[in-house]
């Protein structure tokens, strides 16, 4: 058997073509993708325009404000004391006991026009806890008195309040009844006394 | 066939070239609107920023302009920036008058002084409606802030009454400038409080009335 031998007429033209294939794409793949870059390139250099632009406004507007507050520096300066004090003395008040307002919430519990009720102490610091002591001459007014404490209009004032303890003594060579109750008021919106 | 595989090589190279001188070029540009759009985006917020603060100022102004100076003096009375002892001993004699309850001494309460707060367990007598009146007042009407931490309130021992008063002193942060917005219940607090301090601010002195008879001999 005998081995036939054959040239390969083609070879070089093969290989001529892949190169120019190749550079064929090269220069169709980079007309493309550098068509697409111009796109984008046309894009940003209109965003950077557009974006100088809000800048220059921006500036100019920013110049416009720095003015006026520069102008104002003694109104700004004025208000800035009056807010931090103001604070301060927001602050300062909650250290306070605020006893009046409270007081006046248990002088206006007892019974009206009948002097038979006193506030006899009355204890609160400024968390608000209280202890106060409430005593009677007339039995009908502390049995009064007992239903009104029980009452939703007298104990929306407090967080809790209870009756600690109930004596009957002698007040002054009169029989007194004395009842002493402990809790907590529900804070006022006012702080002001 | 040489030619045209050199004119081949040359538009491979021009486009290859090309290709690369504009990604520099969007590079580049890129770069540039970067660098505007961070401006921009700072630029932005500071005039946010800014724009805030001048509208808040604007309102301020409007709300407190013509009122602000005399409740800056008042709050500077009641919350002096330095402790001054002589209107702290002014203020309880000014309460005492008011009230009726008459104050026979007073000690420094140094556990409970600090800094900010000085603490005073002041001494007195009165009947229960002057002691009553005294903690009607006390707050305000001495032109300082006074606070009362607990008050025990009773109707039979008036002799010897202790209370313990707080007086404060704090300066303002000057490097902190408010960006908060002053509020009509801000200003009814204020009104609440010089009406209670009942000082009378005097209006400053326009100087003597020009209008009086002059001689041009003086002898």
């Amino acid at each position: 058997m005998t081995q036939q031998k054959r040239l390969n007429l083609f070879n070089k033209t093969t290989n001529r073509n892949v190169t120019s294939i190749i550079a064929d794409k090269t220069i169709f793949y980079s007309t493309i993708v550098g068509a697409i870059l111009f796109v984008a390139f046309i894009v940003l250099i209109v965003l950077t325009i557009t974006t100088n632009s809000r800048v220059s406004t921006a500036t100019q507007e920013q110049k416009q404000l720095v003015e006026y507050l520069s102008q104002n520096k003694t109104a700004e300066a004025q208000t800035t004391y009056f807010l931090q004090k103001k604070d301060q003395l927001k602050t300062f008040l909650k250290d306070d006991a605020a006893f009046l307002p409270y007081y006046t919430i248990l002088k206006n519990s007892l019974p009206p026009a009948t002097s038979s009720a006193t506030i006899q102490t009355m204890k609160i610091d400024k968390s608000k806890k209280t202890e106060f002591l409430i005593t009677f001459i007339n039995y009908d007014d502390m049995y009064r008195y007992i239903h009104y404490v029980e009452s939703e209009d007298f104990l929306r004032n407090f967080e809790s309040l209870k009756l600690t303890t109930f004596s009957l003594n002698q007040l002054g060579g009169v029989k007194g009844y004395q009842l002493h109750f402990e809790g907590k008021f529900m804070n006022l919106p006012e702080v002001v006394n | 066939m040489q030619s045209i595989r050199l004119k081949r090589s040359i538009s491979t190279i021009i486009a290859l070239g090309g290709f690369v001188i504009l990604c520099f070029i969007l590079f580049f540009t890129y770069n540039l609107f970067a660098q505007a759009s961070d401006a921009a985006s700072k630029l932005d917020t500071e005039v946010v920023s800014l724009r805030q603060k001048v509208t808040i100022l604007k309102n301020n102004k409007n709300l407190v302009s013509e009122q602000i100076d005399g409740y800056n003096q008042l709050l500077a009375q009641l919350i002096p920036d330095t402790e001054d002892f002589f209107t702290i001993t002014y203020a309880i004699e000014k309460i005492s008058q008011q009230s009726g309850f008459i104050v026979t001494g007073y000690t420094i309460n140094i556990s409970e002084t600090s800094r900010e707060k000085y603490s005073l367990i002041v001494e007195g007598q009165g009947n229960p409606n002057a002691l009553l009146a005294f903690l009607k007042d006390y707050q305000f009407s001495g032109g300082r802030l006074v606070t009362n931490e607990k008050v025990e309130f009773s109707t039979e021992d008036t002799e010897k009454i202790k209370l313990s008063l707080n007086f404060y002193s704090k300066p303002i942060n000057k490097t902190v400038t408010s960006t908060t917005q002053i509020t009509p219940i801000d200003l009814q607090l204020m009104e609440k409080v010089k009406a209670k301090t009942m000082v009378v601010f005097k209006a400053p002195d326009t100087g003597a009335s020009e209008d009086y008879k002059t001689k041009t001999n003086p002898f």
